[in-house]
């Protein structure tokens, strides 16, 4: 008997050495939350140090000031500021890649994304603090320097053949530095990671647990619904692009900030959001915009001709379209909020 | 040699009530601290934590409020934000746009406001990791 309860005291004792042990749910390694991009941007590592963590921010950080626009001097905004004057502007290996990434979207959505919209997002002043509805007239002078085609990238460097063009790869650059910094965690050693730059999530290997990492996409019509929850692969990007996101109102009337580069105007083509998975981080950034843009039926005609890209969209009649290939990684919470479910296949 | 009144306790074959008395004892504190471990964290619905540029500024207990707390978030695009025992909510802010005013946040249930202008994230019950790791859209 005595042998017995000591032996029954021992197993409660190791019980609780191991419950003390045991890691718990949402154990993950470094994480930091961070602003860059004009956006807020979380990275979550799972079997890295802090040294990985920080050579990840800085990667983002260093593509941030190399993308930026708006920053005098960078690469980007030497190129703009030499559009129409024939000369070739180096630029560093990786705004060529990212350029390529944009251009290669622009040909395939057929100019539903365009990298050469910034004139145009300008005049609404959407890049500001004070937007507004520009004049049609002001409108129709501008659109003409909208033009994918008019970009030259070669070995030495970019152009832009008219002047007044000017090139924003916000639509790209999340996505693409995305990618980028899951590849310097890989060469690093890191295998387990989540990064979530402004929404363009991609994951790398799973959880600790071994589970997949968990995506829920967003309702566009209630900022604190979901419209499933979606489970990426290894190596997988998600990205969202809709209206509700950032916008303007203007005697009554909501403006949004996704611009249809082929009127200039803010794209209304029955969707309200746009969700896609790759593998491609940055044509998955690139591919959410170009799809709002489009609308359901050319989105579709879009991903029965590809084979790299799969989307969830939202449409403004309540219906969410998931297609085939993402049926058993997407779990559909829509039905609560009135939407209904169709699963498009090729 | 003195022979003992009593045997020993290593002596004595039964045990006495007094182990009983220790083995109770000893399983109490195993259930109790087995809880404590278990159990989600005690107002893990309520704690709300305020963070700028990446670095926590502060940490509320909204089921410790009595009433509305305004907290004033400085930076370049200050904001308030009303705290109650029934949640969160900006209730005056100077971003342009007005992306920080749409958006509050209900005790009990995880979320986060975010201003991007102002570089400031609303946290509240931390990590929602149960159900969901990232959000996109």
């Amino acid at each position: 008997m005595k042998k017995q309860l000591f032996c029954v005291l021992c197993v409660f004792s190791l019980l609780l050495c191991a419950a003390c042990g045991a890691p718990t749910v949402g154990d993950v390694g470094p994480s930091q939350s961070f602003f860059a991009m004009d956006t807020m941007m979380t990275i979550t590592l799972m079997d890295g140090t802090e040294d990985d963590l920080t050579a990840a921010v800085q990667e983002v950080n260093a593509l941030d000031a190399m993308l930026s626009r708006f920053q005098d001097g960078s690469p980007l905004a030497e190129v703009n500021a030499a559009a129409g004057s024939g000369v070739l502007v180096p630029v560093p290996q990786e705004v060529g890649e990212v350029l390529t990434e944009a251009l290669s979207a622009a040909r395939r959505s057929g100019g539903a994304f365009d990298p050469t919209i910034a004139p145009v997002a300008d005049l609404w002043g959407l890049s500001g603090d004070t937007p507004t509805v520009p004049k049609d007239s002001d409108l129709q002078a501008v659109l003409p320097l909208v033009g994918y085609e008019n970009v030259l990238l070669s070995d030495g460097g970019m152009l832009l053949s008219e002047q007044g063009m000017a090139l924003d790869l916000g639509g790209v650059a999340k996505g693409y530095a995305a990618g980028k910094t899951a590849e310097v965690l890989k060469s690093r050693g890191v295998s387990s990671a989540l990064l979530n730059i402004g929404g363009t999530v991609t994951a790398m290997g799973a959880k600790r647990d071994g589970s997949p990492w968990a995506v829920a996409v967003r309702d566009p019509l209630d900022e604190d619904g979901y419209l499933g929850l979606l489970t990426l692969g290894d190596g997988q990007t998600v990205s969202t692009s809709g209206g509700y996101e950032r916008y303007f109102e203007e005697n009554g009337t909501r403006y949004h900030h996704i611009l249809d580069p082929k009127t200039g105007y803010p794209a209304e083509k029955g969707l309200l959001s746009a969700t896609v998975v790759s593998e491609n981080a940055a044509l998955t950034d690139a591919f959410s915009t170009a799809l709002f843009v489009l609308g359901e039926e050319n989105a579709l005609a879009l991903w029965r001709e590809s084979d790299d890209f799969s989307f969830i969209l939202a449409t403004e009649d309540g219906r969410v379209l998931v297609t085939e290939d993402l049926a058993d990684s997407f779990t559909f919470w829509g039905e609560q909020h009135g939407y209904t479910l169709e699963t498009v296949r090729r | 040699m003195v022979t003992p009144l009593r045997p020993s306790a290593a002596d004595r074959r039964r045990p006495t009530p007094w182990d009983a008395l220790a083995a109770v004892l000893v399983l109490a504190l195993a259930a109790v601290l087995a809880l404590a471990l278990f159990r989600p964290p005690h107002n893990s619905g309520t704690v709300l934590t305020i963070t700028q540029d990446g670095a926590e500024v502060a940490q509320y207990d909204l089921s410790a409020l009595d009433g509305p707390l305004d907290v004033e978030v400085l930076g370049d695009y200050p904001l308030t934000v009303t705290l109650s025992p029934g949640g969160a909510a900006v209730t005056a802010h100077t971003c342009p746009g007005g992306d920080c005013a749409r958006a509050s946040l209900t005790a009990g249930k995880p979320g986060q406001l975010i201003c991007l202008p102002n570089h400031t994230i609303i946290t509240l019950g931390g990590r929602s990791s149960e159900i969901f790791d990232a959000v996109t859209g």
